[in-house]
């Protein structure tokens, strides 16, 4: 390589990289500006959940390419120094007094190549490197931190809210039963479906849930109570059945007046009873003689009445009937200790425990007090209200059946307790009573 | 116009070189302002010479012109100076019966004048100067009289004991190719002084240059190639001494003129010729740029109230503008190795 072609290559060399540093000194910036651009499109993206990496790679390293084209063509390009300039640059840092210039103009000889002639210009990595770092930690962490993905409008529910499908059912019930007036049922059944015909969307919103809750626990309260006047319609039908023929007529009174009671309870609830079985109930509390009806019409007359509990009805003891009444409205969940409070707090208040252990509760409120079974719950609560005798069945009476059982068929009430209660039940109310 | 040859050229360096040793051995301790009075002279421009009195100013004109062989005279300029003391003056003679004036040439015909104490001249003596500076002639009631080649005015003037002078005008100023500042000597030098000077005795100095080789030489230097790149530094210098053409003028009132960049061009060559130097360089134009552009700046009030000089607007000139006129991006390091 003779001197001139030296020179002449080492300038084109130098030109390369003086143009080179000089896009990469506009060029930076804007591929800094770029990134960032494209971490906030790629957080966009990511919130949306529906981003292909391949795809959005593909785009920042096109909009890298579009933007340092741009600078090259709208910057660099009009100040790209050539191979002149750069041998009189190179002459000029060497201290030649410009002799390059002129041996390329014929003036003179080319001087001595000088090995050290590249090493003029180096890359200063104080400047080239801050702005890739930036843009590379930028897209990284874009990437990297968590983004809630919005997966767009939650699509309507499939199927409506439980409370709905368990009135429909409990009414569907009672409707089988024939028991209860068809348009009362169907008053409920139009309550139920102005729930359902909201939008779907606002099913399960928060004020459709308390009111589907509120409703159903209205309509278990009616079904309670329907219940619990066809038992005692039943109670008294019964009474009147028993009744031989040598029955005192104030016997007879009494039974019709009780039957009378229940029907007028049954007439005022929300769910009245079907006019078919109301008129022949009335007929029975009514009449004078009540032998106007075979024994056998009355029995079926009776075991109509026994179809009155339902099975799918919320009762004292279950999960749901804690929900509903009020004294358990604020112990919500399904696991955990009844009673502890807390966000794990077991469901309903803490039961009574009748087996003489403390309960470590560990709380000075006031819990309300509910037994297993209505009668049973609380001590003074009024379950019902009636006239009567104590159903006592003196035919079934035999000595030393099974372990446990009493001995002598005792009078008054003592059989109701001793038979009926728990054991631990009655050594309580035995205790109490000492 | 051809390009001077490597042969001319390197004979014309020989020639100078020898002018400057001898100049050299007459006055200690000046080695750059001989170089630069010997560029002034190659490149045919007039010198200002600025200095305390003593400093050897006007011994380097005299040294210069016994060196050369030139015709050297000296006008000391005093406010009574008429016009007519330094052109010459018409008399009346008579011969073979008739009377008529004849030209009496003055001090200006010669090769090399010394104007001492030049600021010391009334105005209009002053300005009898500008045109034998410029057009090398002398027009006495009406006839031109040209002024014999080579001619060169060496003016010196006092940058003290100002009161009763008349400070050159701008015009005047600029038809100076260099302002040279004699600065005093170090110790060794004035040691050397004391040592080999003797109080009222002139050193002996040899010839060593015609008249008529300084003429060639003169000739070759205006032929010594000037780059392109190195007229376009000239250019881009000059064109920012003016008020807002570059920071570093912001304190200047009136900027260069064209006949700065010509001076500063031929300055740059005359420099590479004494150098024995095909080309003129971007180091040529540096190192002229003083002495040809500091009577050329007229900085403003507020400047000089500050204290910026011509000098330092000059260095800060030369900084900033880029000789290669190339800007290297922030993201290159740059090494200079001299060499």
């Amino acid at each position: 390589m003779d001197d001139s072609t030296f020179w002449q290559s080492t300038a084109t060399r130098l030109a390369r990289r003086l143009n080179l540093g000089r896009w990469l000194e506009t060029a930076l910036p804007v591929w800094a500006a770029v990134s960032v651009v494209a971490a906030c499109a790629l957080l966009i993206v990511r919130n949306r959940g529906d981003v292909d990496p391949a795809w959005f790679g593909l785009g920042v390293v096109a909009a890298g390419v579009i933007g340092g084209l741009a600078v090259f063509v709208f910057g660099t390009r009009r100040d790209l120094a050539s191979t002149d300039d750069a041998l009189v640059w190179l002459e000029h840092r060497m201290g030649l007094n410009n002799r390059l210039t002129a041996a390329a103009a014929g003036i003179g000889e080319w001087p001595t190549p000088r090995r050290d002639a590249l090493e003029l210009l180096a890359w200063r990595p104080s400047r080239l490197l801050p702005a890739p770092l930036f843009s590379a930690l930028l897209l990284v962490t874009a990437g990297w931190i968590p983004v809630t993905v919005d997966r767009g409008p939650i699509p309507p529910p499939v199927s409506p809210p439980v409370a709905w499908t368990e009135m429909e059912r409990w009414l569907e019930e009672v409707q089988q039963t024939e028991l209860v007036e068809e348009q009362a049922i169907e008053a409920w059944h139009e309550r139920v479906e102005s729930l359902e015909s909201q939008p779907k969307e606002e099913w399960f919103s928060h004020s459709s849930l308390e009111a589907s809750d509120s409703l159903r626990e209205e309509l278990a309260s009616e079904l309670r109570a329907l219940e619990k006047g066809l038992s005692d319609a039943e109670a008294s039908l019964s009474k009147m059945i028993e009744l031989d023929e040598n029955a005192s007529p104030e016997k007879r009174r009494l039974s019709q007046k009780r039957l009378g009671e229940s029907l007028e309870d049954l007439e005022l609830a929300s769910l009245p009873l079907s006019r078919k079985m109301k008129r022949q109930l009335m007929t029975l509390a009514r009449e004078r003689n009540v032998k106007r009806m075979t024994k056998e019409q009355l029995e079926q007359l009776r075991e109509r009445l026994r179809e009155r509990r339902y099975a799918n009805l919320p009762r004292p003891g279950d999960d749901a009937y804690a929900f509903l009444t009020p004294g358990g409205s604020d112990t919500q969940g399904s696991s955990g200790e009844p009673g502890r409070g807390g966000v794990n707090r077991g469901p309903g208040s803490a039961p009574i425990d009748l087996t003489g252990e403390r309960t470590e509760l560990e709380t000075t409120r006031i819990e309300d007090v509910m037994g297993h079974e209505p009668l049973g719950a609380e001590f003074g609560e009024t379950v019902s209200v009636g006239l009567g005798e104590h159903d006592v069945d003196t035919s079934e009476f035999r000595v030393g059946g099974v372990a446990g059982a009493t001995t002598a068929r005792g009078e008054g009430g003592e059989l109701v307790w001793s038979q009926t209660l728990t054991p631990e039940e009655r050594r309580v109310l035995e205790k109490y009573f000492k | 116009m051809t390009v001077a040859t490597e042969t001319e050229v390197r004979s014309s360096a020989e020639k100078l070189s020898r002018l400057r040793g001898v100049m050299n051995d007459v006055l200690f301790g000046q080695e750059r302002l001989i170089d630069d009075v010997l560029v002034g002279l190659v490149a045919g421009g007039h010198i200002l010479l600025e200095g305390l009195p003593g400093l050897g100013k006007t011994e380097i004109v005299k040294a210069l012109a016994k060196a050369i062989q030139l015709e050297a005279k000296r006008v000391q300029f005093t406010p009574d100076l008429l016009p007519g003391d330094i052109t010459g003056n018409p008399v009346l003679q008579e011969r073979d019966g008739t009377k008529r004036f004849v030209f009496q040439p003055g001090p200006l015909f010669g090769n090399l004048v010394l104007a001492d104490e030049i600021n010391r001249a009334s105005p209009k003596t002053q300005s009898a100067l500008l045109e034998a500076m410029q057009e090398r002639r002398v027009t006495v009631m009406g006839e031109a009289y040209p002024l014999p080649q080579p001619f060169f005015v060496l003016a010196t003037q006092n940058p003290i004991e100002l009161e009763g002078t008349y400070p050159l005008p701008e015009a005047q100023l600029d038809r100076f190719l260099f302002k040279l500042e004699v600065t005093r000597n170090s110790v060794d030098v004035l040691e050397r002084i004391v040592l080999e000077r003797e109080l009222g005795s002139e050193p002996s100095v040899r010839p060593v240059l015609k008249s008529d080789e300084l003429l060639a030489v003169m000739e070759v230097s205006r032929r010594v190639y000037l780059p392109d790149v190195v007229g376009s530094y000239i250019a881009r210098l000059v064109d920012a001494t003016h008020p807002g053409r570059s920071a570093s003028a912001a304190g200047v009132k009136f900027g260069a003129s064209p006949r700065a960049a010509i001076a500063l061009a031929a300055a740059s060559k005359a420099r590479a010729l004494v150098e024995g130097r095909l080309n003129a360089s971007f180091e040529d134009v540096a190192s002229a740029a003083k002495a040809v552009l500091r009577h050329r700046l007229i900085l403003d009030y507020s400047a000089r109230l500050e204290g910026h000089t011509t000098d330092g607007v000059i260095d800060a000139l030369l900084k900033e503008v880029a000789a290669d006129g190339i800007a290297v991006a922030s993201t290159l390091v740059t090494a200079t190795r001299r060499g």
